[in-house]
């Protein structure tokens, strides 16, 4: 690989530095100090193996002249490919771009350099003075490898780092007194994992010894509590003993009692076993004795019943007999019907009494209605005096009715009246007609004299109304008939009123109708015509009211007062006459009635008579003495009843009472007779039943010197008494039987207790005798020694099971443990990864002993071809001084470092002594060895020297200068110098030599 | 027609009660249980196997135990079990072998169930096997006193005369035929399989020679039918194999469990293997040639588990993988933890299988894809490498040049250890195979 040219973008002084067409062989590159030679050298470096960063002590060698940091490289392979590497300060990746323009890796690049790294391409390659001075940068493990086996694999890593590698990786895995490290770690776990796993097993060895352990106490826990359940059983029997010590006693107390009990004699014990019929019969006292007392009651009320009876009839009269009264006494209908009478008969009495009453004010009425009527009468003749009326004082003084209608005649008067007026008017009329046109619109006050007449008369018929109604106002508070009277006088003169003041309009209203009309008027010959009419009418009518033919109105007006005035009073005579009339007839009512209620109650009268007679009670007189004889016969049928009723109740009374006592009194006999020796079936039947009947009936019972004394003393008279000394004697019996019973109860109850205190059947017999022994003091102080056995065995026992159960525990643990096994399984895992790590380790040891084994042979068996290279050289330029150079061995390793070099005397001179120029011709002789070496294995890479030439001498820089020629043939060779005569040199040894001229920027 | 002599009986071996697992390199806790009972389970198994097929015996040829440090949880729990058989009327007969000789250790078993028989070590003693008050067999057997028998144990075994009998006769209505003679022993038949201690080490000759019926034979974990009997007096001799295997290694791969021996007439008619095991190991070898990503390891690994764990037939499965070939991938497999990582990626993607499937461990021995010729003729220092390598695997001088050189820097208390594995033939030429693609790859890191 060569170069071809460069781009420096910005680096140091350089700013768009460009070369191009760099030939193969030598390029001299000369410049000033300060033109930037070594900043190329770096520019070179730092594009092909990247650019320091801060940590490095390199220059950065910014741009000082503006342009981005970096640049690029053209390089040529060694078959003619052209490729670029760029690469810019800050940048991630170097750019390699291929022949056909395509990016590259860093592979590819490293595949140009050959595998050689920055130390490398320094060391060999591109070195100045500073690295020649001394064989230290030659001591890099790479280097080294390079000087003494003169390249590894020509590409890739570098063998010493390969070693590293693999060092680090079995060092992870073991490494001496480091505990951290894998295999140490798992050796370490795995011998406490058998210590545990040992420990294990020797515990599970015990395991039949902790087995047998465990049954021993087992068993020593059964013994255990076996002796405290015999010990807390004698203390429960103790226990039982002092409880059952009383029982014991009550029981023996029971027997003796019934030991030393009397025996019932055979009454009592007869009369015990008819205490079911003593004890009935005792219940049944209250109910004899009532029924005793309540037997005597109605026989006393039966008795005087009859006296009742006896007497009522008495009363009633001798000719009822008891069963007639008894037979009317239940008589409803009869009862009904006098009763009915009796309630009628009041109510005749009050009607005819109302009647007698109504007919004593009906006369009153007459009476007053006479005296009103004459008073009328009176005042009327007194009226007409004054008047000198001759029809009215006709009527009143004859005191008759007209025969012509008042009404109809002052209703014709009034006809007459108008046609009279109607005739004036006519007249009046014509006599206009005949001065209309003087009296044209004259008014005619003749009519209207009329008509203000006409109303003043209606007006007077109104106060007269008024008048009249103020009277019957006044009568009213007297008579009510005069009130009407004076009432309906007021109304007809009111009417009257009302007819002439309608008369008055009437009059009016024609004069003015007429007023219209002319008296030369051609209807002048009808109103003659009809003048003449009315005077034929008026002279009809007036001939037939007794007036004159040809009447005025005044006249007629005058007759019509009279009538109306005679109207009015025919019509008060007529409702005098009408209330007269009334009262009249109201008295005859009154006495019609009366004479009616009379004659009923008379009726009434009469026909209770005739009932009481017919049923004997001839004493009686009316309905109500008839209604009092029916009650007290009802009451007489009541008492019959009711004694019939006592008659049957007595008789059931009777015989109970009977029975009773008759019981008692048989129970009385067969107590005795039961006693004398027979029993009760043989009384039953040998016919004595009569026994006592007789004894009842002689009342005594004679005594028995073979019976007891309670049951001689029984007296039969006395049933209840009887029955009560029987009573108090069965209660004496059943007071001793029942002592008897308790003693048995007690008895029983006793041994019943005693047996479920003192446990089975088996211990019962063993306590009894040992409970009859009665020792329970004894008993006492063996239960308190019980007691403090029983809680050392108990404290012993909780012991035993806590040692058992520990013991039982430890077993089970045992039996059921996988501890062993987890511990096997664990240790295995640790031995199977303590294997597999250190398979990986001797893998790894193995692997760094081939490379190792592999170095040390190329260092051996290579060396000799780059130090005599070397050796070559360094000889050449030293003119024969120095023949040969010597790697030295490391006495540890027994691996190459460093070298010396053996004069053609043989003397073997360190490196390191010798003189400066000398030193760095042979470090540039072993620099160009290697270069050499690295070509054939590897790659041809340029050679950029800096000055290495100053400090040599003349001849040797002159030999070197032709050495370094000779190396341009091969390898491309930059050869940076500020000296013109190493220009010169260069140029001289090698005429087709580049040069290129850097110049110190301003 | 029933008969007497038509049986079967149960043949099992190499027990290993509560044996650790070994090989295996971590395991979850559930896991780590499931391992613990796994050979206790295989043991319910077997006597599970006995009731159901109404065995008329069982036999148990040895090693019962994995060590003379029995656990007590193992003991009870075999004693459990034969009480068990005992209760249903099945006898059973125990020898003790290398792993469980009978003078060594000690017995959390304080009294045998009625109907089991423990032979001794002194001598080998019969015991008969009644039927309905017929034998129908004569079981032998005899136990290891120590660990390191070296007698021909077999030569002791005889077929004893006084249980001659005809052939099978009608008595009752029930067919009497004659008695099987079965002779139980854990020992090492020459030529049955390789790798194994050779304990009572005998021949199939010598076996033969005794003219029983059938030898219940322990010792190799493998179940084999080393003869299968060709007529009278010419046993059948079978290996029953482990119940439960132990570890990963291929002898104990495969199913595990018991032998059914069938017996028609008196005479053994056929043997049947009953897998009782619960949990089973498997290896899968994967070449990752062509493989250029992590992801397609993985996918590629599930695929092969899923079908170990099918082919497993309902077992747990305990996996464990071996990479090879040339591979791109290889650059990512070597990157430090990447085989670490692949790891549990594999276990997380199985975590939820149900009877569990655990991988136990990863081995990459893929290289990088060089052209090893090519580069053993270049001449540089990888030719050189090679060629030093070469003569490593070939030569033992160089090769234990090498190994002092790793033992050298280790610890005492690993030398020895780690000695060992490095001198294990087998796993020499593996390993240095395996240091040599390490080395490449370490010098080759920085190429593509």
């Amino acid at each position: 690989m060569r170069f071809s040219g460069w781009r420096v973008d910005g680096y140091g002084v350089f700013a768009d530095h460009r070369i191009d067409d760099l030939p193969e062989g030598l390029t001299i590159v000369f410049g000033p100090n300060e033109a930037g030679k070594s900043t190329l050298l770096d520019f070179l470096r730092d594009v092909l193996f990247g650019f320091p960063d801060r940590r490095h002590r390199r220059p950065m060698h910014e741009p000082l002249r503006g342009g981005r940091h970096g640049g690029l490289i053209s390089l040529v392979d060694a078959e003619g490919r052209s490729f670029a590497v760029e690469r810019y300060a800050g940048a991630r990746a170097v750019s390699l771009t291929g022949p056909d323009g395509t990016a590259q890796g860093e592979a590819e690049l490293r595949r140009l350099l050959g595998g050689a790294d920055a130390g490398v391409f320094r060391s060999v390659f591109a070195f100045g003075l500073g690295e020649l001075a001394s064989f230290d940068s030659l001591e890099r493990d790479e280097v080294r490898e390079l000087v003494f086996s003169a390249g590894v694999l020509g590409a890739g890593r570098s063998a010493t780092k390969a070693i590293r590698a693999l060092a680090d990786r079995q060092a992870q895995i073991v490494r001496p007194r480091q505990q951290d490290a894998l295999a140490n770690r798992l050796r370490k776990e795995i011998e406490g994992c058998k210590d545990e796993l040992m420990r294990l097993r020797s515990d599970s060895a015990h395991y039949p010894d902790r087995a047998k352990d465990a049954d021993e106490l087992t068993r020593a826990v059964a013994d255990a509590r076996r002796h405290i359940e015999a010990s807390r059983m004698r203390a429960v029997e103790l226990e039982r003993l002092e409880s059952s010590w009383p029982i014991w006693v009550a029981l023996n107390a029971a027997t003796d009692a019934l030991r030393d009990a009397v025996d019932l004699d055979r009454p009592s014990a007869i009369l015990l076993r008819e205490r079911a019929t003593v004890h009935r019969l005792a219940q049944e006292r209250s109910g004899h004795t009532e029924r005793v007392e309540r037997l005597e009651s109605l026989r006393e009320e039966l008795a005087g019943m009859d006296r009742s009876i006896a007497d009522e009839l008495a009363g009633l009269g001798e000719d009822l007999d008891l069963d007639t009264a008894l037979r009317h006494g239940r008589d409803v209908g009869l009862r009904e019907r006098v009763q009915a009478l009796a309630e009628r008969e009041p109510e005749l009495r009050a009607l005819a009494r109302a009647a007698d009453d109504g007919l004593g004010q009906a006369r009153a009425q007459l009476r007053d209605a006479l005296a009103i009527r004459g008073n009328v009468q009176r005042g009327n003749v007194q009226r007409g005096a004054g008047h000198g009326d001759a029809d009215r004082e006709r009527v009143v003084q004859d005191g008759t009715a007209d025969e012509h209608d008042p009404l109809a005649r002052a209703r014709e008067l009034r006809d007459l009246l108008d046609l009279v007026r109607d005739r004036d008017r006519l007249i009046a009329e014509r006599a206009s007609q005949e001065q209309a046109d003087r009296l044209a619109r004259l008014e005619r006050p003749a009519d209207r004299r009329s008509a203000r007449q006409a109303r003043l008369f209606s007006g007077l018929l109104v106060l007269v109304a008024v008048a009249v109604g103020a009277g019957a106002a006044l009568a009213g508070r007297h008579h009510v008939r005069e009130m009407v009277l004076l009432g309906v006088a007021a109304i007809v003169l009111l009417g009257l009123a009302i007819a002439s003041w309608v008369a008055s309009r009437r009059v009016e209203t024609p004069a003015g109708t007429a007023s219209g009309t002319g008296a030369g008027d051609p209807g002048a010959v009808d109103l003659e015509r009809l003048l003449d009419r009315l005077r034929v009418e008026i002279s009809e009518l007036a001939s037939l009211l007794g007036l004159d033919d040809a009447p005025s109105a005044g006249e007629v007006e005058i007759s019509l007062r009279r009538a109306l005035e005679w109207n009015e009073e025919f019509a008060r005579r007529s409702l005098l006459d009408q209330a007269v009339n009334a009262a009249a007839g109201d008295v005859t009512t009154a006495e019609r009635v009366l004479s009616e209620r009379r004659r009923e109650l008379a009726a009434t009268r009469s026909e209770a008579e005739s009932i009481a007679r017919s049923i004997g009670l001839s004493s009686v007189s009316g309905p109500s003495s008839l209604v009092h004889c029916l009650d007290q016969l009802a009451g007489l049928h009541a008492v019959t009843v009711r004694r019939a009723d006592v008659e049957a109740t007595i008789g059931p009374l009777a015989r109970a009472v009977t029975t009773w006592e008759g019981e008692v009194r048989e129970l009385v006999e067969r107590l005795r007779f039961v006693s004398n020796g027979d029993d009760e079936g043989n009384r039953g039947n040998d016919g004595n039943g009569d026994t006592s009947d007789g004894a009842e009936a002689r009342g005594v019972v004679g005594t028995d010197q073979s019976l007891p004394d309670w049951l001689n003393d029984l007296t039969l008279l006395d049933t209840t008494a009887t029955l009560d000394s029987l009573e108090l004697r069965l209660q004496e019996i059943e007071r001793g039987e029942d002592a008897r019973r308790r003693y048995h109860q007690s008895v029983a109850s006793s041994e019943a207790e005693l047996t479920r205190l003192l446990g089975g059947a088996g211990d019962l017999e063993r306590l009894r005798s040992e409970l009859a022994t009665g020792e329970v003091t004894a008993w006492q102080a063996e239960r308190a020694s019980c007691a403090a056995d029983l809680q050392e065995a108990t404290e012993r026992y909780d012991e035993l099971v806590r040692a058992e159960q520990d013991a039982r525990r430890d077993v089970t643990s045992l039996e059921r443990t996988g501890d062993i096994a987890d511990a096997e399984l664990r240790l295995a895992e640790l031995e199977a990864q303590l294997t597999s790590a250190l398979h990986d380790f001797a893998v790894a040891g193995l692997a760094r002993s081939l490379v190792e084994r592999t170095l040390g042979r190329y260092e051996k068996e290579r060396q000799p071809a780059v130090v005599a290279r070397a050796a070559e050289l360094f000889a050449l330029v030293t003119d024969g001084r120095y023949t040969q150079l010597v790697a030295r061995a490391d006495p540890d390793s027994g691996r190459s470092h460093g070298i010396d070099a053996l004069t053609s005397t043989g003397t073997r001179v360190d490196s390191a002594d010798l003189s400066r120029g000398t030193a760095e011709q042979l470090y540039l002789c072993l620099r160009l060895a290697l270069a050499t070496s690295f070509a054939g294995a590897a790659v041809t890479l340029p050679l950029i020297l800096d000055d290495v030439l100053v400090n040599f001498d003349p001849s040797r820089a002159r030999a070197v200068a032709g050495m370094i020629a000779n190396v341009a043939k091969e390898h491309q060779v930059l050869a940076f110098t500020c000296h013109p005569h190493i220009v010169d040199l260069l140029h001289e040894v090698s005429p087709s030599a580049r040069i290129i001229e850097l110049s110190r920027p301003s | 027609m029933a008969s007497t002599s038509d049986f079967c009986f149960v043949h099992a071996a190499d027990l290993h009660l509560d044996t650790p697992f070994k090989g295996i390199h971590q395991v979850a806790p559930a896991v780590a249980a499931a391992l613990r009972e796994a050979s206790l389970q295989a043991f319910d198994a077997i006597v599970q196997l006995a009731l159901d097929r109404k065995a008329a015996f069982v036999v148990i040829a040895g090693d019962v135990y994995d060590g003379a440090d029995r656990g007590i949880r193992a003991q009870l729990r075999f004693r459990d079990g034969l009480a068990k058989l005992a209760t249903a009327g099945i006898p059973s007969f125990v020898v003790h072998g290398n792993h469980d000789p009978v003078t060594t250790g000690w017995t959390a078993v304080r009294s045998w169930p009625e109907g089991v028989t423990v032979f001794g070590s002194d001598d080998v003693t019969a015991v008969e096997v009644v039927r309905e008050g017929t034998t129908i067999a004569v079981v032998q057997g005899i136990s290891y006193g120590r660990r390191d028998v070296t007698e021909n144990l077999a030569l002791r075994f005889r077929r004893p005369d006084s249980y001659e009998t005809p052939a099978p006769e009608l008595q009752g209505g029930v067919l009497h035929g004659g008695v099987l003679h079965v002779g139980v022993l854990h020992c090492n038949v020459h030529g049955a399989s390789p790798g194994y201690a050779d304990y009572a080490p005998c021949t199939i000759d010598d076996l033969r020679s005794t003219e029983l019926d059938y030898w219940a034979l322990g010792h190799i974990h493998q179940h084999t039918v080393l003869s299968e009997g060709r007529g009278a007096r010419d046993p059948w001799i079978v290996y029953a194999g482990n119940s439960q295997a132990r570890s990963p290694r291929a002898s104990e791969r495969g199913t595990k469990g018991a032998v059914v021996a069938h017996v028609q007439e008196g005479r053994i008619a056929r043997v049947e293997h009953v897998a009782c095991d619960s949990v089973r190991f498997a290896e899968i070898e994967y070449d990752v040639s062509g493989l250029t990503s992590l992801d397609e390891i993985e996918d590629q690994l599930l695929a092969q588990a899923f079908e170990a764990a099918h082919a497993a037939d309902g077992r747990a499965l305990v996996l464990r993988a071996s990479l090879s070939g040339r591979s791109h991938a290889h650059v990512e497999l070597a990157r430090p933890g990447a085989i670490e990582g692949l790891l549990a990626h594999l276990r997380d993607a199985v975590r939820t299988a149900e009877p569990f499937l655990w991988w136990d461990g990863l081995t990459d021995q893929s290289a990088r894809p060089i052209d090893l010729d090519a580069a053993r003729s270049r001449g540089d220092f990888t030719s050189d490498l090679l060629a030093l390598a070469d003569s490593v695997a070939l030569d033992d001088e160089s090769a234990t040049l090498l190994i002092d050189d790793v033992l050298g820097a280790v610890p005492r208390a690993l030398a020895a250890e780690l000695g060992t594995i490095m001198r294990d033939p087998e796993t020499w030429a593996s390993m240095i195979a395996t240091a040599t693609s390490v080395a490449l790859d370490e010098l080759s890191i920085g190429e593509q």
